[in-house]
């Protein structure tokens, strides 16, 4: 891995640049997260772990540095701008302008499939997450979103397909993708006999973090989860509410870059959900999010992105703003005109309909028993039913319907998980 | 290795936070206390009278006294192993706790080390109780201290060996009442097998005979440390915890 040449492709990365001497966990950080968007540099998508020579250095030279670029940071390609001051002999006195090159997907599946015995639970899913993102996962109940999550989390190998997590494979390399996520089940995994403080303290030895950090990471996502006046209290002994904040303590304490969430807000009452929400919010700038719900609201309020799965097939995905735009701004109108003998002519008709301001699109929808179906939509945010009939009853035609089909997430949600059981109960 | 002490911890811990290891350490006690009793008593008035009527039988604490009760003890075993075995996975199946465990970066060789290691440990100190009993013997009188010793190795061996079955055992239910029901059942046959060929020499039930687990226990009770039981307890250990291996790799495919 160390020092091979990546293959570059032309759509960019990006890559931050920092003064370091060396890579220390901390420059790292600073790295990746402070540099000024001015010295951002396209470097070519890169694929593997390698090291690109600049021609200043050798690339023997910074072969100290590959070796301390952990993969943890998904830092696929490290490079080296030039020493920032150079010794009596011409070599690099120590500090240098480095960047640093990652992999921004830090989930990728890639045709997942998942079978049980009988049944298909996930059928050929491919997706995939940025660093840094919250992604919705969406869909009715029994629909493989649980699937898909224990099989990112290695809990479940998958039937068919290519599943990496930061960039290791879940069958080739699970303990490194486990040590990247961090999973909170449908049902929290509590130890009721158990004290909250001893439970955290224990699933972050297991996660593996030294035993000198145990105790701070454990008083860290305490304070963070709100935890406070409860750990010492035996978890059996905890309300709902705080069982979920407990699980979503453990899912956090090893700071792990991907976090699983399988439903975080079920069965919780309103207050407890916004302050889950807002949780989640807080936590969504250094982790990568993947939540699964059957609440929509709850994937508006706090997701960029929604999949929506049902009957474990993909069947959308889109950023939340995207789906809402298409689907709530613009307005869509079904419009249905009379017709006999032929006349009016459909393509007059749809030339009449896209001559009307504020029609971004006429499409033929059906022209069956002497109607004319057509569905129109608007540009952003523009109203046009009025308009559009008054163009047909001044065109001497016949409307015999006109309805907005304007459609909610709601709706789209429904449209794309009910249309496919539908199908399937006729053939039943 | 850092990571089969922590689960063994942890397994104790829960074993310990529940009333289920002062029950067994208690329920042990007084039975094995109540044979003591009995066997102590047996034994003190047997040599009264045979001092009485000057007759010089003699009299050994080890062979009268202790080897009887520690083969008692094994017994006893049989019906400890399924109550510490039950719960040791068939729980975390349960209570959706193993998702956690299987999705932490530890192997499941670990994590089955562990919990074994753990119900050993429980079993250890519940087979301690019995010692507060033979220290007395020690105490006031003048046993053989190294056959004591290799017959509390053979329990606990024979212990480990049966909590290496059950612990496999649990791993295939998520009921704790069907693993100890089955684990019970298992320990009970493989006493069974033992009575089974007694009188019997046919090579079949020679093979038979090796199989039963308390066959084996018999020399570490008389004192006699022979490497072939150790060897048979040990491959058992190792049989019964790799099919365990097995059986967690299994829930991960069908689950």
């Amino acid at each position: 891995m160390v020092g091979r040449t990546p293959p570059c492709a032309a759509d960019a990365h990006v890559g931050l640049f920092a003064p370091c001497k060396r890579l220390t966990p901390v420059c790292r950080q600073r790295a990746m997260g402070s540099a000024p968007p001015m010295q951002r540099h396209s470097l070519g998508k890169v694929s593997g772990i390698g090291l690109k020579s600049s021609p200043n250095i050798s690339p023997t030279y910074p072969s100290d540095l590959t070796i301390l670029a952990p993969v943890s940071y998904h830092v696929i390609s490290i490079q080296w701008f030039g020493a920032v001051s150079r010794g009596a002999d011409s070599r690099p006195n120590g500090n240098y302008h480095v960047c640093l090159v990652w992999n921004i997907n830090m989930i990728k599946v890639e045709g997942l499939t998942k079978r049980y015995a009988r049944t298909v639970a996930v059928d050929d899913i491919s997706f995939e997450v940025e660093k840094g993102q919250i992604v919705g996962f969406l869909g009715p109940n029994g629909a493989g979103k649980t699937t898909t999550m224990r099989v990112l989390t290695c809990f479940l190998p998958p039937s068919a397909g290519k599943v990496s997590v930061a960039g290791f494979d879940v069958l080739e390399n699970p303990m490194e993708v486990k040590k990247r996520i961090g999973y909170l089940p449908e049902t929290p995994p509590l130890y009721p006999e158990m004290e909250v403080i001893e439970y955290l303290t224990f699933v972050g030895q297991i996660k593996g973090i030294p035993s000198a950090d145990i105790k701070r990471r454990v008083d860290e996502v305490i304070g963070r989860c709100a935890l406070g006046d409860v750990r010492a209290k035996l978890i059996a002994k905890l309300s709902k509410g705080f069982r979920q904040r407990v699980g979503i303590a453990q899912a956090i304490i090893h700071n792990p870059d991907v976090l699983i969430l399988d439903e975080p807000t079920s069965g919780l009452d309103p207050k407890q959900i916004i302050e889950i929400r807002e949780l989640l919010k807080a936590l969504s700038g250094e982790h990568t999010i993947i939540l699964s719900t059957h609440i929509l609201s709850e994937v508006e309020q706090s997701c960029e992105r929604v999949i929506i799965i049902s009957q474990g097939k993909l069947v959308a995905q889109d950023s939340v703003a995207n789906l809402t735009n298409r689907l709530r701004g613009a307005e869509a109108v079904s419009l249905e005109v009379e017709a006999a003998d032929g006349r009016p002519d459909p393509t007059e008709v749809q030339g009449r309909l896209e001559q009307v301001a504020g029609v971004s699109r006429v499409m033929m929808k059906d022209s069956k028993g002497g109607r004319l179906t057509f569905e129109v939509e608007s540009l952003q945010g523009r109203h046009i039913r009025a308009e559009l009939a008054r163009t047909v009853v001044n065109s001497g035609w016949n409307l015999s319907e006109l309805r907005a089909v304007g459609l909610s997430l709601e709706d789209i949600f429904l449209q794309l998980t009910t249309v496919e059981t539908k199908e399937e109960g006729g053939q039943k | 290795m850092r990571n089969i002490l922590l689960i063994c911890r942890k397994e104790l811990k829960s074993y310990f936070a529940s009333p289920i290891a002062y029950l067994l350490m208690a329920f042990f006690g007084l039975i094995f206390g109540f044979g003591f009793f009995t066997a102590t008593r047996d034994f003190v008035r047997f040599s009264f009278q045979s001092q009485m009527m000057g007759q010089q039988q003699p009299m050994n604490v080890n062979d009268q006294i202790i080897r009887p009760l520690l083969g008692f003890a094994s017994t006893i075993a049989l019906f400890l192993v399924p109550m510490i075995s039950m719960r040791l996975i068939a729980e975390e199946k349960r209570t959706g706790t193993i998702e956690l465990l299987l999705t932490s970066p530890i192997k499941d060789i670990e994590i089955i080390l562990g919990k074994w290691l753990g119900a050993v440990t429980l079993f250890v100190c519940v087979l301690g109780m019995s010692m507060l009993d033979v220290a007395m013997l020690f105490a006031w009188g003048k046993p053989d201290l190294k056959p004591v010793l290799i017959a509390y190795l053979g329990l606990i061996l024979q212990g480990a060996c049966l909590l290496a079955i059950g612990t496999f055992i649990s791993t295939t239910t998520r009921n704790q009442i069907v693993a100890g029901g089955v684990t019970f059942f298992v320990c009970l046959f493989l006493w069974l097998l033992s009575w089974a060929s007694a009188f019997d020499s046919t090579a079949l039930s020679q093979v038979v005979n090796y199989i039963s687990i308390v066959t084996h226990f018999e020399n570490f009770s008389k004192g006699v440390l022979d490497s072939k039981d150790v060897v048979f307890y040990i491959s058992m250990i190792f049989f019964a915890l790799f099919l365990t291996s097995r059986a967690m790799e299994s829930l991960r495919w069908r689950s």
